[in-house]
């Protein structure tokens, strides 16, 4: 299998791929532009992306790429499936407790002090967004801006396995732990992959053998930093407009989609244990969990575990 | 005076009935409780990983069965779901 590795999206990408040599070349090709277009259109740090643009529209129609009028398209309805829980308009919250710059920058320069002022401001809710799909116009409500982070980054990792794959017989996009799998490498069943420890991450909690589709991780340890003396967290609990406070410390989801997978891993997490599993019934998506707590317990539905356990490397 | 007193109570007893059925309704329409969770946490037994670099005698799943760096059988790359 032919691997490679590049950075993107504020991650470590890998692409991995079987098949003729000659092919992969050029699917690797294909896939790395298509992953470096993508992280340019799709990134809120820089103002030249179509993101920043169309975040500066609010108030005016934008005309958008198919790309991201597909991304903002499948945000509506993860919104809608997730009541909630997945709202990429909680940008001015994740801003107002400092993640107002790509993680590298900030952890160099340290976070922006904290903005009280913005505390009571009130923004419109995301399901005001409206999308004209013949035209490919998004219409953001004055005041409002959304991130695409983690959807985003799930969709590009697909989208480039997609491509990819055209010229392998199995392949692999893993964008920072979020991953899309093609096909199966010659003499497999399933794919091996490991789940880190969210508390010790230079070591593996365990390994699961994966059938091909997608499996994200949401945590609450990697993307910290503090701010006014208060510990932040990227993930936002969209109720309170507050880093999520919850049981779990890991969420990873196994699921058809790479957008899926991210969009639940995420929702997961804020909810915790009390609703994950209603949240996974209204889905009506083949979803499997595996939550981890702080004392490294792992969680989920009972079926899930069961299909865990039966998929774990013997 | 006496058939008022009989007017009476028919309208307490045919409105006593009215209101609790009216009740029953409105209850039974009403948004379903929180289910209980059904979540549940087990303790999975040992998963050995992937090389000939096993701990056998590992006694639990979360305890030192897991290594630093394993690696995958040669030609895989190590695919690994971390969180972001």
């Amino acid at each position: 299998m032919e691997i490679v590795r590049l950075r993107a999206m504020n991650s470590d990408v890998l692409l991995a791929a079987e098949g003729q040599a000659a092919q992969l070349a050029a699917g690797f090709a294909q896939a790395q532009q298509f992953i470096l277009a993508g992280e340019s259109r799709f990134t809120r740090f820089t103002e030249a992306s179509e993101l920043s643009e169309l975040n500066r529209s609010a108030g005016k129609r934008f005309q958008a790429s198919s790309d991201l009028f597909s991304v903002v398209e499948l945000a509506q309805c993860f919104f809608h499936l997730t009541r909630g829980l997945f709202d990429p308009s909680i940008l001015p919250e994740l801003k107002r407790v400092g993640y107002d710059r790509s993680m590298e920058v900030l952890r160099e320069e340290g976070p922006s002090p904290l903005f009280e002022s913005l505390l009571d401001s009130e923004r419109p809710s995301f399901s005001e967004m409206d999308l004209d799909e013949s035209e490919h116009t998004i219409l953001l409500p004055p005041g409002m801006s959304i991130d695409l982070g983690g959807i985003a980054k799930g969709w590009i990792a697909e989208q480039a396995a997609v491509i990819l794959s055209r010229y392998a017989t199995a392949c692999a996009v893993d964008a920072g732990g979020d991953m899309f799998l093609v096909g199966l490498p010659e003499g497999l069943e399933v794919w091996p992959v490991e789940l880190e420890d969210p508390l010790q991450p230079e070591r593996v909690l365990t390994s699961l053998k994966v059938n091909p589709g997608a499996v994200a991780t949401s945590t609450v340890m990697k993307r910290t930093w503090k701010q006014a003396g208060l510990n932040r967290h990227h993930i936002i609990d969209p109720c309170t407009g507050e880093p999520a406070v919850s049981d779990w410390i890991s969420v990873t989801v196994i699921a058809p989609h790479a957008c899926e997978a991210e969009v639940f891993a995420k929702s997961l997490l804020i909810a915790g244990p009390q609703e994950a599993d209603e949240i996974i019934r209204n889905s009506g998506i083949s979803l499997t969990y595996l939550a981890v707590d702080q004392g490294k317990k792992i969680w989920g539905n009972q079926l899930s575990l069961e299909e865990i356990y039966a998929n774990a490397v013997p | 005076m006496k058939l008022f007193r009989k007017a009476l109570r028919y309208w307490i007893a045919i409105t006593s009935v009215l209101s609790f059925m009216g009740g029953w309704v409105i209850l039974a329409h009403s948004p379903k409780p929180v289910q209980p969770v059904t979540v549940q946490s087990i303790t999975l037994p040992a998963i050995q990983p992937f090389d000939g670099n096993v701990n056998t005698n590992s006694p639990g799943f979360f305890s030192d069965n897991s290594q630093a760096n394993p690696q995958l059988r040669s030609g895989l790359p190590s695919l690994r779901t971390r969180g972001s």
